[in-house]
Formats: structure tokens, C-alpha cells, sequence
């Protein structure tokens, strides 16, 4: 086997797929990235064992034809970072070898490998539906809710997102048990009823970093019985989904509220964050007081002091406290892009809903915490 | 101490079906239910026992059984139904399976509302009868001890199938708490089952509702089900000789 | 293939709602009808209609639609069945089996259909509501003895002419009444195959008859009641009370009788007895022949009891029939019940129909009888003075073990013999649940394993039945 390629071609590619695999690994030859060569280009493959990426690259020129092999993924990614970016790179095995030869420029390394036999071969998946839309569609969609994600949950179904589709909308979910987030996107489906699956959390982040912003290529999304397969040119991103049921998230989306709180969003933000500073570390708890056009937000901390500050706002709803959890605002807060940003109450044990100004498209559910 | 509140899902729960029905000691009150189902031979039956013992379970599950057969079941359980009054009643000999559950209840109203449901009860029973249409009753009580005052609505409910319900030994109900917190998306394990059997010796549907308690506490707080946790939550009390 | 929208609006439904719910308002719903526009669903009451509209028909409208790719749907409910009920089973022409139809207001319908009133007596048009006769309930299967005798033989001469008009039976629950009434119809639908032979129970005649003048058809009626060959009215008692049925039912019952229609009414006490009926009533209700049915003797109850035991091919024991009828005497309802049981727990357990068996499949039902009452003063007080203790040592919480374990026994006694709860019990001690179930366990445990405990036990346990 034998493959001569740029470092730039090279390197963020191998980037994408070491950043997969996990740290501490049982299985060694998980922490290898599969190499395979071909007339077609360069592939690699790395997986987790629930999550697999794979992708292709050009090469200059393959001389002694097709091979396949594995090696240390993390070593190989290190080695090509460490190099002069303007360079070549040649990887070289002999036949029955069970090392590789990595030369660039004056630089020569030698890496063992394991047999490419012996690494987890990728599924094959019964598709039950298909659909694309643009990288960019996807990429916006998954940074308003991945935030709400739960993190090692004992409930771990809701380590992930929820993907809905019905005939004629896309649902993206996401709640840790606290606070929810949800992205509606209409569209149009052929299916005669709705479809959930459950994207790991992982899935979803790295599915994020493949996607460009800027790109309106589209990406194709195939969903089997246990999988989810995201795929753009040269490169395959393939995932198990979570079994299990993710619970009723309508069911909790606040009804119509008439208490509605309109407050441009950034000023908003600096407020929160100044208030936060002392709240209680562990519980971030701040208070909302509400009165006719006015919101006072405090919070107190028992060791250090305690922080006020008064906003004028819009509001002519009926006057009330609540408290929240200050982290959680922020969090919605910052993946809202419009000026301005609403609040829904109804009282202070129910969730408030958080919305841009100008749509319902997406939601933000709160949870208040009692003070 | 501040508290941050969940979101109050609603969980789906298993219903509660024949295929999730743990018989044990009650295999022949269940085989002659299947069978007055079937319209083998008696069309009704009286249920009784103590709370927890799966009175509810059956009746649900034989009217989900009658659903999946393409039939109407009605099922009307007295004790969560607050404004239920006798009309609830009208009508139902055109359906095809009645369960009426935890009857019990009526005999709290006031004696002239008592006189109208027994009436009402009466009158179904003769309706239910005439159309062949199978009558399923549970109470905590035997018929004869109910305390109603019509001796032909006693003696009617007397007629059929009659039979006590007894509890469940202690290893069926930890799986079934444990499928229950499951259904929950939480994860019961054997020494925290035991635990909860042991200190909190309730029926079933007590414990049920200690685990709809102790799941939201473990969304609010993030925590999984441990014996800490279930003694914070609870309250446990520790008081031994 | 795709399933049908409304299975698909079910399927989300029970993921939605909790399952009692789901159970209770959801699955009577019946789909009756659906195009792209509507979709009908029948309620089998007001009652359930109310609350499925209040609470479930703004989902169900959301679902519907979106399930139906965005296609609003309109939603109607409806008081109604698939089924029709065979009380209003009308025998006109025309109504095919199995058709599904609607009977919300089957009372107009019917009328409709019927709009001349049914005064031809040649070909009688049974259009008012009356019940079918039970297959069991013939004189075949009737068991004669002497508490019952005189009634018996009335029935049968009843059957065979009209000499005894009215004839009247009366007697408590469960004792026959019904069974020689509607073995007289039998009878004469044999015999009389053209007599239009109507039983109903009164409270039908009283529902109907309160529609009829809703729907203001009260003299189809009349006209309907008094146009009968034979009517066969059961539990006249609960006329008691209603004035305007008392009233059409005396102007019914003295046309029939004056026409020499047998009238054959059942009830649960004699005429005269019968408080809330207008004097004139009970007198013309006794003016026939009265006769009563009263609790058959041992041995009819025994051969009852093997006679419906080999309905099922069933031969019972004369010592296993004594032992039910011995127990199981105030009414022969509640007799067969205990049979019913008992051939069930034989069938379902595989076991013969011993003496043994019997008691042990009826324990509950003979329980009343044998189990005596027990209460916690009564059992802390006899543990305190079998062990020579004060009741307030006993109550206290001194931890000594000459007063713990007798405490623990007596904790046990009441969680044994009483139908306390545990919380109940733990308060008579002024201790909480855990200790009662603690101390149930251990004295369980030493009762297996140290003989003095046992002994002392057992002791106490005969004492406090004694």
C-alpha cells in the first residue's frame, strides 16, 4: 500500500474522525482509524462502536494500488499536525508488514498496525426513510436546541435529541428534565404518521462540527430501525439511535399565555449576567419580579451579598415573582437571534415559554425553581 | 432551600392488560374471567379485595381485551370519577363489556342518592342480562357486606362469579415495581426494590405512587433511584426494637 | 398498507393519555362513520359523550387533522351504538341483523315508522321496548318444594287458563319469582303462538312511559299496553312512589283484566305491604290470586343445587350440596352463585369436588358466619394479662425484652386477626408502620423457630377466639 498526499487535504479529515474516539479505549484496535486506498481516494474510517465516521479523500498518487490496514489514530493525527503545512505526506506498508511508513519531507516514522480484519466492520441499514435538506438548514436547527441536551442522565433517552417528522413538519427536541427546546421546521414528508427517533448526544455534536454554516449543499439523512446515517459528499456520518421512548414534550409546552414580557434580548443577557455573579453557586437561582413595565431581577447569595437591578420593559401582564435557574436563561438566551425576545408566564409553578420575537417556530420551555 | 422544579411530563405508563397480569393465587378468578369474557357460561362477575390487590388492573385490562376484539367496552371507575351519578349508567346494555370499578364508592352518597344508584344498578343488571352482555364489579367488600339496601340488587350481584382477590407475594411485586419504574425510563435495582418492600409494606398501588414521587424528585434533582435518595425523598423514618 | 385514520388517532391517543383515561372515555367511543370531510364517533351515554366532549374532542379534532396531512376534519358526537340494545330491539320489518345503526333517539324513529297506532289485534306491532324471556327460566327447570309449592302450581294453572286474574307472586330476593313468571310465558308462546305475550320489568314500563310523554306519544302507549295478550310485569314494587305511573298502570291493568288478558305480576312483599301505592291500586293488585314464594327448605335447596351442577355436566355429592345448603340458605340467588364458584375453582384448579375442596374454594363465602370480630383493646389487654404486664408497660416504650416481646405478639395478634392497617395498628401501640411490620416479622420467625414463643402463640390466638 501506498499513498501520497497533502497535509491539508489530510489533516482535517483525520481531525473529524479522531475526534470519535474515545480516550480510554478497551478494545485497542477502537483507537484505530481504518485506512483504506483506493484508485477512487483515501478513506477513513473511525468509530466509537455506536458512532461512525467515515470519509474519503483525494490523493496525488497511489502507485502500488489498493490496501487497507489500521493505526493509531490519534498517533497518526499527531504526527500530521506536527508537520510543515506545505507538505506531502507518503504512507508506505509492505505487503505482510504490520507497520507503516510515514515519510514527509526529511521526517520518517514508523507505526505498528492491526489487521484491518479485525475492525468493526460498518453496518449495513434497513432504511425505512429518507430525506435531505441544506448542510446550513441542519446545522442552524441543531445549535438551537443541542444546548438542552441531558448529560449522562440516568434517563438516557434524554441524552439526545428527538428528531419527529410528520407528513408535514420536522420536530428537533431536546430536554435535560429542567428546560426544553424545541425547533419546528415545516416541511413536507411521505409518511402517514410520525416518525421519532432518539439522536445521541454525541451524535448530534459531531454531527455539528461536519456541517457548514455556509454551505446550501444538501445533506442526506437516512433513518433505519436502530441507525441514522448522515451523509454529504466524501463523507458518512453513521450513529445508533437510543432506544427508548422520549416522553410527551407537547404535553409540557406551556398553553396560550397572557402574561407576555418583551425585553431586547442582549440587554437582557448583560443584565442576567451581572445579577448571576451573585447568585447561589450551586443552585444559580435569580428572581424575576414583574409590574406593570417594570422587571426587577435580583439574586442573593448567603456567603457574599446579594445584586438588584430594574429594567424597563413591555409588559402589562398581572404582577408576580418566580425564580429561575440563571444558567438556564442564558443558555436559551443566547441561541435567540432576533432583538427583541419574548416571555410567556401563566403563573410560577408553570414552565415559561421563551420565544424570538418575530416567531413560534422556536421554543424554549423553563422550568422555575422555588426560592 | 431552594428547589428547581421539572417539567411535568406525562409518563406512559404501561396500561394494565392480561399480558402484563401477574395471576399467582388468583389463577382461577383470572381463567373464569377469560372465560365470562368468552360468554362461555355466567355473564358477570363480583371482584373483591383489598386495595392493591389488581382489581383495577383486571377490569382494564378486560376492557383493552375487548377493544382489541373489535368491541366496545365501558369502564367506569367510581372512585376517580368525582361527579359520576347514576345516568353514568343509561344506555350501557348497548356496549359489549360493562366493568364497573370499585362500586364501593356509592355507598357513601347520601341514602336518597344510595336508593337511585342502587335503583340505577338494579335496572343495568336486568339490561346487561336480557342483551347477554358480560358485568364485570369490584368492590373492597363482599357483596353482602357493601351495605346496600335493595336485597335484589344484593342477591343479583350475588348471582355469578364471585371471588375474593388476594395479594401478591413479595417477589412478583418487585417486578412489577421494577417494569413500573422502567415504563418510567428509570432503573429499579433489586436491592432498591427490596428496600422500598421492605420499609414501605403498602400495597402495590401505594407503592406505585411512591415511585411516581420518587421520579419526579429524581428529574428535579437529577439523581437515580439509590436507597439515600428513596430515604431523603420519603422521609424515612428509622425506629427499630 | 396504510392503517385507518381513526386506529392511527387511537394508537396516539393511548401515548397520550393516561390509561385509566383512555380506558374510561376513549375506548367506548365508536367509530361510526368517516369521509374526508367529517368523521362521527358514538358515545354509548350522555355522560361519557360530556366528558370526551369537555376534555378529549379539541385533541382529537388537532390529531385527526394532522394525521389527515393538514385536511380539517369536522368531528360529531353522538349519544348511540353499533349494537342495538335488545330491549329496543322493534320487530318491524326492515331492520336487517347486524346493520349498525344509531339509536339515539330511537323512540321517534320508531314512531316514525309506526305512525298509525297499534290498534289492529290481529297483527300486533310490538314496537314498545319489553325484554326477551331467559331460556333457563321454564318450568322444566324449576325445582317444586313446599315453600314454594302453592305458588308453583298457580303459575301452571296460569299457563293453562285464565281462571287466577291476576295472579300476583311475592317474596324476597332471589327466591323464583321471575323464574315461575316467565316459565308461564313460555309456556304460552307454545301454546299460544299468536298471543302477543309481553314481559317487561316495571321499571321499563315507568322509563318508557315517562319517554312517551316526552315525545308526546303517551296514547300510542296506552293504546299499545291494553292491546297485550299477556303481560308478564316484574317487581311491581318499584311503581312505589311514582304517582303518573301508578295511575296508567291501573287504567292498563283494569282494561286487561275487564278484557280477560292475564296480567302476572311479581314482587317483593304481598299487596297490601306495598307503601306508596295508592289504595286502590294494592286492593285491584290482590283481587286475583296472591301466592308467595318463600326460602326453600334443606332439601329442595340440595336438589337445586345438584340440578344446576349437572346443567354443566357436574354430578355433585349430596354431602358437598348439604354442606352449601347448610351454609348458603337465604337465597337461592346467592346459592348459585356459591355453585358457580365452586364448579369454576374445581375446573380452572383440576380438582375433584371434595367435601374439603368445597370449603376450602367457598372459605370467603362462609366466612361471615364462622369468623368472630377481634379488636386491638381487646387483644392488647388479654396479651398484657397473659404475660402479667401492665397495658400501659405494654403501650410504653421501654425497651426490656420481658415487655418487647409481648409487645411484638400483640402487634402480631392484631396484624393476624384484625382488619386493621398497618398505620392503625402502629397508632394503637403509639408506634409507627415499620415497627408494626418488624415486629410481625420477628415473632413470625420465632414462632418457627423457638417453641415457647409458639407455644405462647398459639395459646393466645385460641384464648382470644374462645
Amino acid at each position: 500500500m501506498y499513498v501520497d498526499i497533502s497535509r491539508k487535504n489530510l489533516l482535517p479529515s483525520l481531525k473529524m474522525v479522531t475526534g470519535i474516539i474515545e480516550r480510554r479505549q478497551t478494545m485497542p484496535i477502537l483507537a484505530n482509524v481504518l485506512m483504506r486506498v483506493e484508485t477512487t481516494g483515501l478513506h477513513l474510517t473511525a468509530t466509537d462502536s455506536e458512532l461512525e465516521i467515515a470519509c474519503t479523500i483525494p490523493i496525488e498518487s497511489s502507485l502500488e494500488g489498493d490496501g487497507t490496514t489500521t493505526l493509531s489514530a490519534q498517533k497518526l493525527f499527531d504526527i500530521c499536525r506536527s508537520l510543515g503545512d506545505e507538505n506531502s505526506i507518503q504512507i508506505h506498508q509492505e505487503n505482510e508488514e504490520n507497520r507503516v511508513i510515514i515519510k514527509s519531507g526529511r521526517s520518517r516514522f514508523s507505526l505498528s498496525t492491526l489487521p484491518a480484519e479485525d475492525f468493526p466492520e460498518s453496518e449495513t441499514i434497513d432504511e425505512i426513510f429518507s430525506f435531505a435538506m441544506p448542510q446550513q438548514q441542519l446545522k442552524a436547527l441543531f445549535h438551537k436546541v443541542q444546548f438542552a441536551m441531558a448529560q449522562q442522565d440516568v434517563r438516557y433517552y434524554l441524552n439526545g435529541l428527538l428528531l419527529e417528522l410528520s407528513p408535514t413538519y420536522r420536530h428537533f427536541v431536546t430536554t435535560d428534565g429542567h428546560r426544553l427546546a424545541l425547533a419546528n421546521q415545516e416541511a413536507h414528508h411521505e409518511l402517514d404518521d410520525l416518525l421519532q427517533i432518539i439522536i445521541p448526544r454525541k451524535a448530534v455534536l459531531e454531527c455539528n462540527k461536519i456541517l457548514d454554516e455556509n454551505s446550501e449543499e444538501p445533506v442526506q439523512i437516512h433513518i433505519a430501525a436502530g441507525h441514522i446515517r448522515f451523509e454529504l459528499p466524501n463523507l458518512v456520518l453513521t450513529s445508533k439511535l437510543i432506544d427508548g421512548r422520549f416522553p410527551d414534550y407537547q404535553g409540557v409546552l406551556p398553553a396560550q399565555a397572557d402574561n407576555i414580557l418583551e425585553i431586547p434580548c442582549a440587554l437582557f443577557k448583560q443584565v442576567l449576567s451581572r445579577i448571576a455573579i451573585l447568585s447561589n453557586e450551586k443552585h444559580k437561582g435569580v428572581r424575576l419580579s414583574l409590574d406593570h413595565n417594570q422587571l426587577n431581577i435580583s439574586a442573593q447569595n448567603p456567603e457574599h451579598g446579594e445584586a438588584e437591578e430594574e429594567l424597563d420593559v413591555s409588559y402589562d401582564g398581572e404582577a408576580f415573582e418566580v425564580g429561575f435557574n440563571v444558567s438556564y436563561l442564558l443558555e436559551a438566551l443566547s441561541v435567540i437571534d432576533t432583538e427583541m425576545v419574548r416571555l410567556h408566564f401563566t403563573n410560577s409553578n408553570n414552565g415559561c415559554l421563551i420565544t424570538p420575537e418575530d416567531t413560534m417556530e422556536i421554543k424554549y420551555v423553563v422550568m422555575p425553581m422555588r426560592l | 432551600m431552594s428547589a428547581q422544579l421539572p417539567l411535568a411530563f406525562r409518563w406512559q405508563v404501561p396500561s394494565q392488560s392480561f399480558s402484563n397480569y401477574i395471576a399467582k393465587s388468583n389463577q382461577t378468578v383470572y381463567q373464569t374471567l377469560l372465560q365470562v369474557l368468552d360468554k362461555k357460561e355466567e355473564l358477570s362477575m363480583y371482584l373483591w379485595g383489598e386495595s392493591g390487590t389488581g382489581k383495577s388492573h383486571l377490569l382494564q385490562a378486560a376492557s383493552q381485551y375487548a377493544s382489541a376484539r373489535n368491541q366496545i367496552p365501558v369502564y367506569l371507575p367510581f372512585s376517580q370519577l368525582q361527579h359520576i351519578s347514576p345516568d353514568a349508567l343509561d344506555g350501557l346494555e348497548t356496549v359489549d363489556l360493562v366493568c364497573l370499578d370499585d362500586i364501593q364508592q356509592i355507598t357513601s352518597s347520601s341514602p336518597a342518592m344510595l336508593l337511585e344508584w342502587e335503583q340505577a344498578l338494579f335496572g343495568l343488571f336486568n339490561r346487561l342480562h336480557e342483551n347477554q352482555v358480560p358485568l364485570l364489579i369490584t368492590a373492597n367488600t363482599q357483596v353482602q357486606s357493601l351495605g346496600l339496601n335493595l336485597e335484589d340488587l344484593v342477591s343479583r350481584l350475588s348471582w355469578g362469579y364471585s371471588f375474593k382477590l388476594e395479594p401478591l407475594p413479595e417477589n412478583c411485586k418487585r417486578i412489577i415495581l421494577q417494569k413500573y419504574a422502567t415504563s418510567l425510563g428509570l432503573s429499579l435495582p433489586d436491592k432498591v426494590a427490596d428496600y422500598l418492600l421492605s420499609h414501605h409494606p403498602e400495597n402495590l398501588k401505594q407503592l406505585i405512587i411512591y415511585l411516581d414521587k420518587l421520579n419526579y424528585a429524581s428529574l428535579a434533582k437529577k439523581r437515580r433511584l439509590s436507597i439515600p435518595f428513596i430515604r431523603e425523598v420519603l422521609n424515612d423514618r428509622f425506629s427499630g426494637e | 398498507m396504510t392503517e385507518p385514520l381513526w386506529q392511527r388517532c387511537l394508537q396516539h391517543l393511548e401515548r397520550e393519555i393516561a390509561p385509566q383515561e383512555f380506558n374510561t372515555w376513549i375506548r367506548p367511543l365508536h367509530m361510526q362513520e368517516i369521509s374526508k370531510q367529517h368523521i362521527v364517533l358514538l358515545a354509548p351515554n350522555r355522560f361519557v359523550l360530556d366528558r370526551v366532549q369537555q376534555h378529549f374532542s379539541a385533541r382529537l379534532i388537532e390529531l385527526l387533522t394532522q394525521l389527515n396531512h393538514n385536511q380539517k376534519l369536522q368531528l360529531q358526537l353522538q349519544v348511540g351504538t353499533r349494537r342495538k340494545s335488545a330491549q329496543a330491539q322493534p320487530s318491524t320489518a326492515g331492520d336487517r341483523a347486524g346493520q349498525k345503526r344509531n339509536n339515539i333517539v330511537s323512540f321517534g324513529d320508531k314512531l316514525a315508522q309506526n305512525r298509525e297506532p297499534p290498534t289492529n289485534r290481529a297483527k300486533p306491532q310490538r314496537v314498545w321496548q319489553q325484554s326477551p324471556l331467559n331460556q333457563k327460566f321454564t318450568f322444566q327447570d324449576f325445582v317444586a318444594g313446599n315453600a314454594n309449592r302453592l305458588a308453583y302450581a298457580a303459575a301452571q294453572q296460569a299457563a293453562e287458563t285464565c281462571d287466577f286474574n291476576p295472579l300476583f307472586i311475592y317474596g324476597g330476593a332471589g327466591l323464583g319469582k321471575t323464574h315461575l313468571m316467565q316459565a308461564v310465558g313460555h309456556q304460552l308462546r307454545q301454546t299460544r303462538p299468536q298471543a302477543n305475550i309481553v314481559y317487561l320489568p316495571t321499571e321499563r314500563f315507568v322509563s318508557d312511559m315517562v319517554k312517551a310523554i316526552q315525545n308526546r306519544v303517551i296514547e300510542d302507549f296506552k293504546a299499545y299496553y291494553r292491546s297485550v295478550d299477556v303481560l308478564l310485569i316484574d317487581d311491581i314494587q318499584f311503581l312505589a312512589g311514582k304517582v303518573r305511573s301508578q295511575e296508567e298502570f291501573f287504567h292498563t291493568f283494569n282494561t286487561l283484566i275487564e278484557g280477560h288478558q292475564q296480567v302476572i305480576m311479581t314482587c317483593d312483599r304481598a299487596p297490601r305491604a306495598l307503601d306508596g301505592l295508592e289504595d286502590r291500586l294494592k286492593s285491584r293488585l290482590g283481587s286475583g290470586l296472591t301466592v308467595t314464594v318463600d326460602v326453600p327448605a334443606r332439601d329442595t335447596l340440595v336438589s337445586i343445587l345438584q340440578r344446576k351442577a349437572a346443567v354443566s355436566n357436574v354430578k355433585l355429592s349430596d354431602e358437598v350440596a348439604e354442606f352449601i345448603a347448610n351454609h348458603i340458605n337465604s337465597n337461592i340467588r346467592e346459592l348459585e352463585g356459591a355453585l358457580h364458584r365452586l364448579l369454576a375453582s374445581a375446573r380452572f384448579m383440576h380438582r375433584e369436588i371434595s367435601l374439603d375442596f368445597s370449603r376450602e374454594a367457598l372459605h370467603d363465602l362462609l366466612a361471615p358466619q364462622i369468623q368472630p370480630q377481634y379488636n386491638i383493646t381487646e387483644i392488647q389487654q388479654q396479651v398484657a394479662d397473659y404475660f402479667k404486664l401492665s397495658l400501659e408497660d405494654l403501650l410504653s416504650k421501654r425497651r426490656q425484652r420481658v415487655i418487647v416481646r409481648p409487645r411484638q405478639m400483640a402487634i402480631s395478634l392484631c396484624k393476624d386477626l384484625t382488619e386493621q392497617s398497618l398505620t392503625e395498628i402502629g397508632h394503637a401501640f403509639n408506634r409507627d408502620r415499620s415497627t408494626v411490620t418488624h415486629s410481625y416479622k420477628t415473632i413470625h420467625k420465632l414462632v418457627g423457630a423457638d417453641q415457647s414463643v409458639q407455644q405462647d402463640y398459639q395459646r393466645l390466638r385460641t384464648q382470644l377466639s374462645g
